[in-house]
């Protein structure tokens, strides 16, 4: 059996609480029990002591004396009485007290009985314990003659006592055997829902991210089994990201490939019937190895953002200079399609706080996706200030893309239709690279758009306070 | 829990609950009727808890719906 286990801790835990309250109580127990049958004899042995002591008279009359040790017969008590000088004069039955001989025994009992003292005394001859009272004999001039001694046999008392702890001590078995019943089902109880957890977090170590904790409590330990249903949600999420990321990246590396690959054995074996002809393979060459690279940078610049180690450069930017930038580079790629690229130019607005180079990134990245989306037509850039926000729109009357496509514009790899993407190049990481950049920097984006008519994506970002620096 | 779990702490309660019977019992005069009095008194006393435990748990799942 393994001994390492919750259920063993806890039970043995409860137990042990148990076992602790448990047996100072049954020591308790048997104090009480036993003082109280204790005090009964003692009050008992006062009384008749005290009863007697005031009835003797004269402790030179013989038949005084003897009638005194026939009535100890009677009341199952022995009785001593001795004179002022300690010499026994009448003995009830203890083999001890002979007659005549001088004894010493505890100090007497005077006229007070507060706070009486337990006097015990244990026979020799007879090897049985005594408690005893003495008093003082005064005649009746109220000159001390003498003393009476009452003595009760604690045989019976220990007897009792005996029999009341073996009880004791079967109670406490039984309520021992009671708690460990009731504590190995609590303990069970208990454990089982993280016994629960072990199995899954197991399964899941094996790869089983489809099983769950069925856990349905509002304590620490449903919160607990929320916890790990959440994380095996976020596993399961992660390891179909990974495949479709692996599928997209072997499928985005394998078309360029092919082309080189084609390309340089045509070049190779001398397939081509003009130099014209072989300049234009050597192009297509060159277009993929520049897209492939492009791939990998975009891969390495998105995975360093998602691991969290990409650094930005925050300062306060003015938008209008970030516009006019973005204006001047893509304006070139605009004009070879006839496009107008245009800026709603304002006079000021509220500066934020950002990195200026990777927000022009992103705007060079949405208005050359605008360009390529768009064949005629205009793409106009507006900056406003909402509130708190300042927003950056950049407008197009590109073909659109339809709404039911646009919440997933910003995965990797995506493309509303695959067969767009060798027409209009990329290479399906950009729009994910752009939101990165926009979350990193506190911002959102936000996507309007209808086929045919055109696509609207707005950018907020916060406006830039003195105490946010 | 599995059946046969049930079992154990099921004979561990009952052997309990016979050995504080008998411990009740044991001073007064031996009879078959007496001994079954103490248990079920006894069974009375553990149960006072146990209602009071389900009342409880009742009370807070009521006002937590």
């Amino acid at each position: 059996m393994n001994w390492n286990r919750i259920v063993v801790k806890l039970g043995g835990s409860i137990l042990l609480i148990v076992l602790i309250i448990l047996l100072p109580l049954g020591f308790v127990t048997q104090q009480i029990f036993s003082g109280f049958y204790y005090s009964k004899v003692q009050d008992q042995l006062m009384d008749l002591s005290k009863r007697y002591a005031e009835s003797i008279s004269s402790v030179d009359n013989t038949q005084i004396l003897q009638m005194f040790e026939t009535l100890a017969t009677m009341t199952d008590k022995e009785i001593v009485i001795v004179d002022s000088k300690g010499k026994v004069l009448a003995n009830s039955g203890l083999p001890s007290f002979e007659n005549g001989r001088k004894v010493t025994m505890k100090p007497l009992l005077l006229k007070e009985e507060e706070n009486v003292p337990r006097y015990e005394y244990e026979d020799p001859l007879l090897d049985e314990s005594f408690l005893y009272i003495g008093r003082p004999i005064f005649d009746e001039e109220d000159q001390f003659i003498g003393s009476i001694y009452v003595f009760s046999s604690i045989g019976p008392i220990t007897q009792s006592l005996e029999v009341i702890k073996n009880l004791l001590i079967l109670a406490g078995v039984g309520s021992i055997l009671l708690a460990s019943g009731l504590i190995y089902f609590v303990s069970k109880r208990l454990s089982r829902p993280l016994l629960d957890m072990v199995s899954v977090t197991r399964g899941m170590a094996k790869g089983e991210l489809h099983s769950r904790v069925g856990i349905t409590t509002g304590d620490e330990i449903g919160a607990l089994g929320r916890s790990i249903n959440d994380l095996a949600i976020e596993l399961e999420s992660y390891r179909t990201n990974r495949k479709e990321f692996f599928a997209s990246v072997s499928h985005e590396l394998r078309t360029p490939l092919a082309y080189v690959d084609g390309y340089a054995r045509v070049l190779k074996e001398g397939i081509y019937e003009t130099e014209e002809e072989k300049e234009r393979y050597l192009s297509i060459i060159e277009q993929e190895a520049a897209r492939m690279t492009k791939l990998v940078n975009d891969l390495f610049e998105l995975s360093k953002m998602e691991e969290g180690h990409f650094h930005l450069l925050l300062e306060e930017v003015d938008l209008i200079e970030v516009v006019e930038s973005t204006l001047e580079k893509t304006q070139l790629k605009a004009k070879e399609k006839g496009l107008r690229v245009s800026f709603d130019s304002v006079i000021s607005i509220p500066t934020i706080y950002a990195d200026g180079l990777r927000i022009e990134q992103v705007l060079i990245n949405l208005v050359e996706n605008a360009i390529r989306y768009t064949e005629e037509g205009s793409i106009v850039i507006r900056l406003l200030s909402e509130d708190s926000y300042v927003a950056i729109e950049i407008e197009d009357t590109g073909i659109g893309i339809p709404e039911s496509e646009i919440p997933f514009l910003f995965d990797r790899f995506y493309r509303v239709e695959k067969s767009r993407s060798r027409k209009y190049g990329g290479t399906g990481l950009g729009l994910s690279i752009v939101k990165h950049l926009v979350s990193l920097q506190n911002g959102s984006i936000d996507v309007q758009s209808k086929v045919g008519k055109g696509t609207k994506v707005t950018l907020r970002f916060p406006i830039y306070m003195e105490e946010s620096s | 829990m599995k059946k046969w779990e049930f079992l154990i702490p099921l004979v561990l309660i009952l052997t309990g609950l016979a050995c504080l019977t008998m411990s009740g019992t044991f001073m007064f005069y031996q009879e078959v009727e007496t001994y079954f009095k103490t248990f079920a008194t006894l069974c009375f006393w553990m149960s006072i808890p146990i209602v009071a435990g389900i009342i409880l748990y009742l009370i807070y799942f009521k006002k937590r719906s």
